[in-house]
């Protein structure tokens, strides 16, 4: 089932001056539930632009995008955020965990803004989820006190938490050993078996053999 | 998001110490004191006029000489806010000490012109005296703490009265009076700053005046209003009279440019705090928006991210505010103690100015939450970029 289509997307940075980038051009590409998506492409030639603009954090110059049947410009910045909490989960290649927050806090955060979940409902869902990556006995620690492998399942528990319909992942891999890495796309591929959309932007040739279609990015031209 | 989150999020976020929140709580606390000086000393001034308007003296009107004209106007005057006119003022000292000169005077208790009773009878019976809760034999700006003695209800009091009357070869001879009191009620010392008055009833006063009275009028003549006003107000017809008319009068001129002071000192310092928390957020920015960037992509929207950091900025005034009331209240009671071993200052009183702290506490609240809006076009800009940033 299509959950996102991009028609014709253009991305241009700086369109008023002269240090004009067109980091996009004339993308069209969907995307379908039950799927992993791999997109590679060699540094500056566009995907994390895209991903900004998957993920309703940015917007495109020109073209259209489709968000379960909803034109992403007729959402408002409200819409946005709470399309971005319930149904896309985030994970990124410096992991990037609140290192104020505990695992459990971190992976906590996107649920937190739920105000139709109690507190008991909101901690049995973290706990249940840190129990699936085999995380529950680190749960109060903080992220300077974890390994990589275990701050990237944090990453993933906590892109999971809110049981998104897609996956989104700029280099996933990009700062862990081959033991981990491996674990993560596996991962990754149980989460895109279950029904979900999961797009990993990676430089890893490795990734093409979890992936079910394969994207080629140049100079923001997408093949 | 509910609030109670959003404050947890703050709360976790700045129990790490940073060096940007340490500065900004270090800033406000700073500009706070400087803005509670000014009221502080305000404050007690105010509390020392509203103590001096209290005493009987700030109430008397006196009128220079007792002419006979002067007489028959006063006592055809009517003005039902007078207590008592007293044509023959004699200020009676018991136990003098001649060679010290060191005394207690003894006043008539005229209602509304006795100090506040802390402790005893309101009426006074014949030889029961109402005195100060430490007494001394001296004008307290000689005193000191050595010098003064507890008293207590129920105590007797012998004190001795002289006449002088003309003795052989012009050397005056002095007659001694002597009679026995009962302390019966007393007045805080400290708040009067009188330690050697003591007050009588009427009927007592008068049986001792009646020693050294010579002639039914003195040289001035003494009226007691019921309040200061009262006494202003007939000082003022007296005086408009002809009358060489005069109410004691405490200075007071220095203490309306203080408050001025105090007013344009916030209004400054008001300033400042714009550009203090100017500065805190765009440096706030500056270091933490990766963390707002995680915040944005796991689908908090602007406002929530808006409502967070204002949320932790408030927190840090909160925190600045707590920290000097700590401060001015161990200072206000060490001050206060210190003052205390000096008797003339012991009835200071350092109370926080509570208008000027709140008020600059929501100045402060509403500076912030106006100013977070600045931070919103950045935070609609932040995207998932900044994360990957190294
Ligand atoms: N905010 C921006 N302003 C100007 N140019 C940008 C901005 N973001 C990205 N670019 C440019 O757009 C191109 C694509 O960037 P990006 O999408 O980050 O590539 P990738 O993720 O594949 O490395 C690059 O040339 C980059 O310099
Ligand atoms: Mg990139």
């Amino acid at each position: 089932m299509e959950i996102m289509k991009l028609n014709n997307i253009t991305k241009i940075y700086n369109s008023d001056d002269s240090n004009e980038v067109v980091a996009l051009k004339d993308v069209s590409v969907s995307f379908e539930l039950g799927k992993l998506y791999a997109i590679m492409g060699p540094s500056g030639s566009g995907k994390t632009t895209l991903i900004n603009i998957l993920g309703l954090l940015d917007d495109a110059t020109s073209g259209e995008y489709i968000f379960e049947n909803k034109k992403s410009d007729e959402l408002n910045e409200i819409e946005k955020a709470n399309i971005r909490n319930s149904k896309i989960g985030f994970v990124f290649q410096t992991f990037y965990l609140d290192n104020n927050l505990t695992a459990y806090e971190n992976v906590l955060l996107p649920v937190l803004k739920n105000n139709n979940l109690t507190r008991e409902e909101k901690k049995d869902k973290v706990e249940k989820l840190l129990d699936k990556f085999n995380l529950l006995n680190r749960k109060n620690h903080y992220p300077n006190e974890l390994s990589g492998g275990e701050c990237q399942r944090i990453a993933i528990a906590r892109a999971l938490i809110n049981d998104p319909l897609i996956i989104i992942a700029d280099e996933p891999t990009g700062n862990l050993d081959e033991e981990n890495e491996k674990l993560i796309f596996n991962y990754l591929k149980d989460i895109s078996k279950s029904g979900k959309c999961v797009i990993v932007v990676s430089h890893n040739k490795d990734i093409k053999k979890y992936c079910d279609n394969l994207y080629e990015i140049n100079g923001g031209k997408l093949s | 998001m509910s609030n109670k989150d959003c404050i947890y999020l703050a709360y976790k976020n700045i129990k790490k110490s940073n060096i940007r929140r340490n500065i900004f709580i270090l800033v406000i606390s700073l500009f706070l004191i400087i803005v509670l000086i000014p009221f502080t000393v305000y404050k007690v001034f105010l509390k020392a006029l509203d103590l001096t308007n209290e005493l009987s003296d700030s109430k008397t009107v006196i009128v220079y000489k007792a002419l006979k004209s002067n007489i028959d106007y006063i006592k055809s005057y009517n003005n039902k806010n007078i207590i008592k006119v007293d044509y023959n003022y004699q200020l009676i000292p018991g136990y003098i000490d001649y060679e010290t000169n060191k005394n207690i005077y003894i006043f008539e208790a005229i209602d509304k012109h006795t100090p506040k009773i802390i402790k005893g009878k309101k009426e006074l019976l014949d030889f029961e005296m109402l005195c100060p809760t430490y007494m001394a034999y001296g004008v307290f700006d000689f005193l000191t703490y050595d010098d003064l003695t507890k008293t207590k209800i129920g105590d007797a009091y012998t004190l001795n009265f002289y006449k002088e009357i003309p003795g052989e070869n012009e050397e005056p001879k002095y007659e001694k009076y002597e009679y026995d009191f009962h302390i019966a009620s007393q007045f805080d010392a400290a708040n009067y700053y009188n330690y050697n008055t003591c007050y009588v009833n009427s009927n007592t006063y008068n049986k001792i005046k009646e020693i050294f009275i010579e002639n039914q009028y003195g040289e001035d003549i003494y009226i007691y209003a019921k309040d200061r006003a009262s006494a202003l107000q007939i000082c003022s017809e007296l005086s408009q009279k002809g009358m060489d008319a005069f109410v004691s009068t405490p200075d007071t001129y220095f203490m309306k440019p203080l408050l001025y002071f105090g007013i344009v000192l916030i209004i400054f310092i008001s300033v400042a705090s714009f550009i203090t928390v100017l500065v805190y957020f765009y440096s706030y920015f500056k270091s933490e928006y990766k963390r707002l960037a995680l915040y944005k992509s796991l689908g908090y929207s602007y406002k929530e991210i808006m409502k967070i950091m204002l949320a932790e900025i408030d927190i840090l005034i909160f925190i600045s505010f707590i920290i000097d009331l700590f401060l001015f209240i161990i200072t206000a009671f060490g001050l206060e103690l210190i003052l205390k071993q000096q008797v003339r200052f012991s009835g200071v009183y350092i109370r926080l100015p509570i208008i000027p702290f709140i008020m600059y506490f929501v100045i402060l609240i509403i500076m912030s939450a106006v100013l977070i809006k600045d931070e919103a076009k950045k935070i609609k800009n932040l995207t998932v970029r900044e994360l990957n940033e190294e």
